[in-house]
């Protein structure tokens, strides 16, 4: 079970900590249930300024391969667009009310998700978007950054790796917090098993 | 290969920095207020996690063992990264550092920079110098496009617009959204003039021809450039703009990737009192040749500017910051004065040792004989065990022996200090203050003093020296037995 797994227990508490929203997913069905519950708390309470329908996702098996379109729940109208490195994808991204990606590595003992740049797996996702989803399999989540930055291929190294922690903030005026300055004010992990 | 540095310099004296930061009472109550509470967090932040205080001890090995080898680190760097398809540079002073970046700038025909927070960068004074070949540049850290509305320099390395006030934001962001011909903030709480900057910017990230940044370590063996960031801005300027121009300090090399894994934590643990920051972004090559994400041609500055001149010599461990901050947190002078009041780029504890230092005293000598009560917090603070006290020591000392301080000062200490170095000198200095104090009392408390000590008394006073002494009335009821001095 993973609510009483230590490791996924101790992620949550941290990412949490930092800001950060999170769900847990046991089995194919479930994940599809709280992705679809995940989807509608992003989409109905998006501020009316931004009146976007589009998400943009990573075609990846972090997923599993979910079929996006056929899990649109009931009462969201959303354009699905998958990430592709080329042409408009930068605009479209920067005009989306959601990013849907999975991740390389989690660490449990900061609440943070490891992300590569590569052909599939976009970052402007992770960072246009006023939120940001992130599949987290269990199996990737390891104890330790240290651990985390060893499995980066050291022959291959991504363009650009990042590490997020919590949601985009700042405390530069009069030393208040203040979320999604210039990245998502909204992070989602889901974690899951299947 | 060891020049002098140069760094910007307040041409206001000492004096007029120093009270124009004490009459600032927004700047004082905010820093004060953000300074303990980051100090607090950084306490606080290592308990129950074992790993941070481990990888600090050795990341503090690893710092100094990559000074050591800055040499043989910088071309395998350098190696690295035009392996990956970038360029580096070397640049010695400020003014090459500049020039390389102009150069960059005009070749490409750039017209629109945006930028991330960089120490490195207000050090060389970059952006006048790209705005002096009409090239727009925009500060994207909340804190930086604030105070380059205001045409101010940073007050904190952490929070450089510490000393502004919300209602200052509001109308400096009115004013912004007439220019950019935007709808401005309809009211000064942080979350409405946070939004207004997030819609500013956003335009400005996607249409921009060049990124510029700093960073937070080199990674020698993989040549990446390392950012930390709360914001995210260095996300996108790292991900959208077609050039990407990195200008780091030499210092900041790091032997390997292992090396990276226990530093990357230390910044965050003792700037913010976090375990991590939000965001981490680690730079290590260029985008694919269809691709609309990371740079397509990426550059990285090197910058020397004063720093290899300290290699090899008792300062060589100040080549280890990592601009946390945690010094300025901790430092009772800065929490009263604010950064301003240093007079350059870097201030507290590191800042009154580094300005000093990279600059061969050139500019600002008096940082380490005003701006420090030899407290020693800032020693206790720091993450990478700096000498800062000591140094700060060593330089006066320097000072005397360069014949730096004013002579009036120099010959006034020297007769203090052979006077009090006898017991007899000493209660002759007793006799004369007590005789020569009867001109400064007023309703029972010296309020004055001759030559030098009139300034020390312009904030202060002090108890009149008794008719008689502890010591006199010692010898005088013992008839001078029991004590090893007496009679004499």
């Amino acid at each position: 079970m993973l609510a009483s797994d230590p490791v996924v227990r101790e992620f949550v508490i941290r990412w949490e900590a930092m800001g950060g929203r999170s769900y847990l997913a046991s089995g194919r069905d479930d994940l599809l249930r709280t992705c679809q519950l995940a989807l509608r708390g992003v989409v109905w309470n998006q501020p009316s300024e931004m009146a976007s329908d589009t998400v943009v996702y990573w075609n990846t098996p972090d997923g599993l391969d979910l079929d996006w379109v056929s899990i649109t729940p009931d009462g969201v109208a959303v354009r699905w667009i998958p990430w592709t490195n080329t042409g408009e994808m930068r605009q479209i991204t920067a005009g989306s009310i959601l990013g849907i990606t999975g991740c390389a590595w989690a660490v449990s003992s900061t609440g943070s998700v490891a992300l590569y740049s590569g052909p599939k797996t976009g970052l402007l996702p992770s960072v246009l978007a006023p939120s940001h989803l992130i599949l987290v399999p269990r199996e990737k989540i390891v104890a330790t950054v240290a651990e985390g930055l060893q499995r980066v291929p050291r022959d291959l190294l991504p363009p650009l790796v990042k590490i997020i922690t919590g949601p985009s903030m700042t405390a530069d005026i009069e030393g208040m917090l203040v979320t999604g300055v210039h990245g998502p004010g909204q992070v989602i992990a889901v974690i899951y098993e299947c | 290969m060891k020049a002098t540095g140069t760094l910007p310099q307040d041409p206001r004296p000492w004096r007029q920095r120093r009270d124009a930061a004490l009459a600032d009472t927004t700047m004082r109550t905010t820093i004060g207020m953000v300074t303990r509470r980051l100090h607090l967090a950084r306490q606080t932040v290592y308990q129950g996690f074992p790993t941070g205080e481990s990888d600090r001890v050795q990341s503090v090995q690893d710092k100094r063992d990559a000074i050591k080898n800055m040499e043989a680190l910088l071309a395998e760097f350098r190696r690295s990264v035009e392996d990956h398809g970038g360029r580096t540079y070397l640049a010695r002073s400020a003014a090459d550092a500049v020039e390389i970046v102009r150069t960059i700038a005009e070749t490409a025909g750039v017209r629109r920079v945006v930028k991330t927070k960089s120490m490195a960068t207000e050090e060389i004074e970059l952006n006048p110098g790209l705005i002096a070949s009409g090239i727009q540049v925009i500060e994207t850290d909340l804190g930086e496009y604030i105070i380059q509305r205001a045409g101010e320099k940073p007050s904190h390395i952490l929070a450089p617009a510490a000393h502004k006030n919300r209602q200052a934001v509001q109308t400096l962001f009115q004013s912004d959204a007439r220019n950019a011909g935007m709808e401005p903030p309809e009211s000064d709480d942080p979350t409405v003039l946070t939004r207004y900057a997030r819609e500013r910017m956003r335009q400005e990230f996607l249409e921009a021809d060049m990124g510029i940044t700093g960073g937070n370590f080199l990674v020698a063996d993989t040549g990446s450039v390392v950012l930390i960031t709360n914001e995210g801005n260095a996300d996108l300027v790292t991900s959208c703009p077609p050039i990407l121009v990195s200008v780091v300090g030499v210092e900041k090399l790091l032997k390997d990737w292992q090396a990276l894994q226990h530093l990357i934590q230390q910044p965050a643990m003792n700037g913010v009192g976090q375990r991590l920051s939000s965001y981490t972004t680690i730079v290590s090559g260029t985008r694919p040749a269809d691709g609309v994400e990371g740079p397509q041609d990426w550059h990285v500055v090197l910058l020397d500017n004063g720093r290899t001149r300290l290699l090899d010599t008792r300062y060589e461990d100040v080549l280890s910051c990592i601009r946390c901050g945690a010094c300025l947190n901790a430092c009772p002078v800065f929490r009263q004065i604010g950064g301003h009041a240093y007079g350059s780029v870097y201030s507290g504890p590191i800042g009154i040792v580094e300005t000093p230092l990279l600059t061969d005293l050139t500019i600002l000598p008096e940082l380490p004989s005003v701006a420090c009560t030899m407290c020693h917090a800032c020693a206790d603070a720091c993450p990478m065990d700096i000498n800062l006290p000591g140094h700060i020591v060593a330089l006066r000392q320097e000072k005397v022996a360069r014949h730096l301080t004013a002579q009036g000062v120099d010959l006034t200490y020297r007769w203090w200090a052979r006077q009090w170095a006898t017991p007899q000198g000493y209660r002759r200095s007793i006799r004369l203050a007590r005789f020569g104090q009867r001109f400064y009392r007023k309703q029972g408390l010296l309020q004055s003093g001759p030559g030098l000590a009139r300034g020390w008394f312009k904030t202060r006073t002090m108890p009149p020296i008794a008719e008689e002494t502890f010591g006199e009335w010692w010898n005088k009821t013992r008839n001078g037995e029991g004590h090893k001095y007496a009679g004499q």
